[in-house]
């Protein structure tokens, strides 16, 4: 868990390097980035291998960032990730700076659990719901978990909205035991 | 009792109406590590110090250290069940505890809940544990005593209600003998008591709780227990937790009292979380706070001026010293925060004085306002008087022949050395103790040999239990006037002339 703390310092470091105006490209490197990493698993791992030269690491990212929008500062950063033996940190560290780009922009990414599937109408009003309590606009993902009997609960990076009839029961289930 | 079953579905209703839905929203961090009742978190950005945090498993902690990326909590139980990943919510509380009559005669955690098999307590109010002491405005001087019903305490080294006294000593001197006694001795008075078990045996605490009930002393008694065995956390905060217990008394213009056994050990568990939380040692490796430990606790002690009810809350902190030094650093801070101490002495246990307490540096620096007049008025010189033996006594060891004032002064010091010999659990009435310290004061005891000291004593108890009960009670009421000073010699004569004839 300790690469999140790492995550953050290099994410707060690099983002300075941004205007407002070059976020939404910024964005853009980063899924591309993380979408790279998650298709290609071998990758981080080959990123990550002390037995690989540091050169081919590099040489091999370069090729991946001639693509990039902001391709100087993106092999900046690899640059400083290999010399610290810190490139195995590389998706935390790219989701570390989406999020706090993100709150920059007021946004905020949020996986809602739910029991059932639920229609569009339904999503919508609980997205304003949700929306509201956390006083941000929101960017939602869903994942179906029966084991939550009902309701709902919102996870972000910082914030988690319990409304679940599991977590409710089991509110119930102590105050009575309390009370008897 | 036969249970209805519509009254069972009614109240099932009536919960489920009244229960309300809850969309739980909670600041969350994760654990990045976790051990010896420290978790490390990321996240918990806003998070307040001291603010109570929630493990999963219902587990509780409390924020302390607020670093630059992390947050350093104590974990309140068992942290084995925790994981690194694990998620951790904020309650945005300060810790707190259940307060009030409920609690009186149970025996309770750090957290208030029941350890003693009597089921749930169920109290209806809760204090922070952790709150600020009471300013000036808010306290007046003491002007109550505390009985402790040790004739050696209660005539030299007085208590009063709202005073702060440290008992220190080494181990086996008669530390906790004296704060037991203490509790026992409120039996018939409008003092609550809360004893607060620091890193103590459990077997330890078993025995005082069977000692109390066996002296009816549980009815007005709560024990706030954190045994040795359990995580440093809930030792470091089950002071506080006992003091809030007492402050609620005190607010309602009530009187407690509150022992805290041992702050030496309470010390030790601070000194295991700053360690783990890597704050800086500091000498004999305390943090640099520890005198702020105990002095925010200590000072939670007070008299409450008229206006907000005149409660009191006294506080008997223990230190137990090793090798008796008093200039180690614990000692020192706690006898620099109290109203004075009772030291015990580890030689005059062994020599058979017991309450082993040297009066020559025992004191008690404001409690003599409060000190009953007739105790103030006949205890006069003891001190004095004993302080002056010590010495001589010392002196003609080396067997030089003494003049007739210095074998008098002699023999009267061995005299009230004997009638300050008290049992264990054997608390005294005030007028009793007026009593024997007028007899020797005046001389009657001179006149019998020093070990038929014990017998007059106990015939002087018999004779006023039997032969002067409404005596007894008026002598402590008001001042000591010629009258009773008068019937005081009378019995004094009747007693003593069983012995000389």
């Amino acid at each position: 868990m300790k690469k999140y703390m790492i995550a953050d310092r290099y994410a707060k470091g690099m983002i300075a390097l941004f205007t407002l105006e070059e976020f939404s490209s910024l964005r853009v490197d980063i899924a591309f980035l993380l979408r790279d990493l998650k298709e290609n698993q071998d990758l981080l791992a080959f990123l990550a291998s002390p037995l690989i030269k540091t050169a081919d690491k590099m040489n091999l990212f370069k090729e991946i960032s001639a693509t990039l929008h902001h391709e100087d500062r993106w092999n900046h950063l690899m640059d400083l990730l290999i010399q610290k033996n810190r490139e195995a940190f590389l998706d935390v560290i790219l989701e570390e700076i989406d999020r706090l780009l993100l709150e920059q922009l007021n946004l905020c990414k949020v996986n809602i659990r739910v029991a059932h599937e639920m229609s569009d109408t339904l999503k919508e009003e609980l997205e304003t719901k949700v929306s509201s309590i956390l006083n941000q606009t929101i960017l939602t993902t869903y994942t179906l978990d029966p084991t939550i009997i009902g309701g709902f609960i919102a996870e972000t990076s910082s914030q988690i909205i319990d409304a679940s009839m599991k977590n409710n029961i089991e509110r119930f289930t102590a105050n009575s035991q309390l009370n008897s | 009792m036969i249970i209805q079953p519509d009254e069972i579905s009614s109240l099932i209703r009536d919960r489920i109406n009244n229960f309300k839905f809850d969309n739980g929203v909670a600041e969350t961090g994760k654990v990045i590590q976790v051990g010896d009742g420290i978790a490390r978190i990321y996240g918990l950005d806003n998070v307040m110090s001291m603010e109570m945090i929630l493990f999963p498993g219902d587990i509780y902690g409390m924020a302390l250290n607020l670093e630059e990326g992390n947050v350093g909590a104590i974990i309140f139980g068992d942290g084995t069940a925790i994981k690194e990943g694990d998620l951790v919510k904020r309650t945005g509380k300060i810790l707190q505890v259940p307060v009030g009559e409920a609690l009186l005669g149970r025996v309770v955690n750090t957290l208030g809940k029941a350890i003693d098999g009597k089921g749930e307590i169920n109290a209806t109010e809760f204090r922070n544990m952790e709150s600020k002491a009471l300013g000036v405005i808010d306290r007046q001087p003491v002007v109550e005593p505390v009985q402790t019903g040790i004739k050696a305490i209660d005539a030299m080294i007085p208590i009063g209600r709202g005073q702060r006294e440290l008992i220190i000593g080494d181990r086996q001197t008669g530390k906790t003998a004296i704060a037991i006694d203490t509790i026992i001795n409120q039996k018939n008075s409008d003092m609550y008591c809360i004893y607060v078990a620091v890193g103590q045996k459990q077997s330890t605490v078993a025995r005082i709780v069977k000692t109390l009930e066996s002296h009816g002393a549980m009815e007005y008694t709560t024990i706030v227990m954190a045994s040795a065995n359990e995580a440093p956390a809930l030792q470091y905060m089950a002071p506080y937790a006992g003091c809030a217990m007492g402050e609620y008394f005190m607010l309602k213009g009530q009187h407690a009292l509150i022992i805290y056994d041992d702050l030496s050990k309470h010390a030790v568990a601070y000194r295991e979380i700053s360690l783990l939380l890597r704050r800086p040692p500091g000498r004999e490796a305390y943090p640099g706070d520890v005198f702020y430990l105990h002095s925010r606790l200590l000072e939670r002690a007070s008299k409450l001026n008229d206006e907000l009810g005149g409660g009191s809350l006294t506080a008997l902190p223990i230190i137990e010293t090793k090798a008796e030094d008093v200039s180690a650093y614990i000692p020192t801070n706690v006898i620099s925060i109290t109203d004075g101490q009772i030291y015990l002495s580890s030689r005059l246990f062994h020599s058979g004085i017991r309450p082993a307490i040297n009066a020559g540096i025992s004191v008690s620096r404001v409690g003599g306002a409060a000190q009953i007049k007739a105790v103030k008025k006949v205890v006069g010189q003891l001190k004095f008087a004993l302080a002056q033996y010590d010495e001589l006594a010392a002196f003609s060891k080396f067997g030089s022949d003494l003049d007739k004032t210095t074998l008098a002064q002699l023999r009267r010091g061995e005299r009230i050395v004997e009638i300050l010999k008290q049992g264990q659990y054997q608390p005294l009435d005030v007028h009793k103790e007026v009593m024997i310290v007028f007899m020797a004061n005046e001389g009657y005891l001179d006149r019998v040999p020093k070990e038929q000291v014990a017998e007059v004593e106990e015939e002087l108890y018999v004779t006023l239990d039997t032969e002067y009960k409404e005596f007894g009670q008026e002598l402590i009421k008001g001042d000591l006037t010629d009258e009773k000073r008068e019937q005081m010699k009378k019995i004094c004569e009747q007693v003593i002339g069983k012995f000389t004839k």
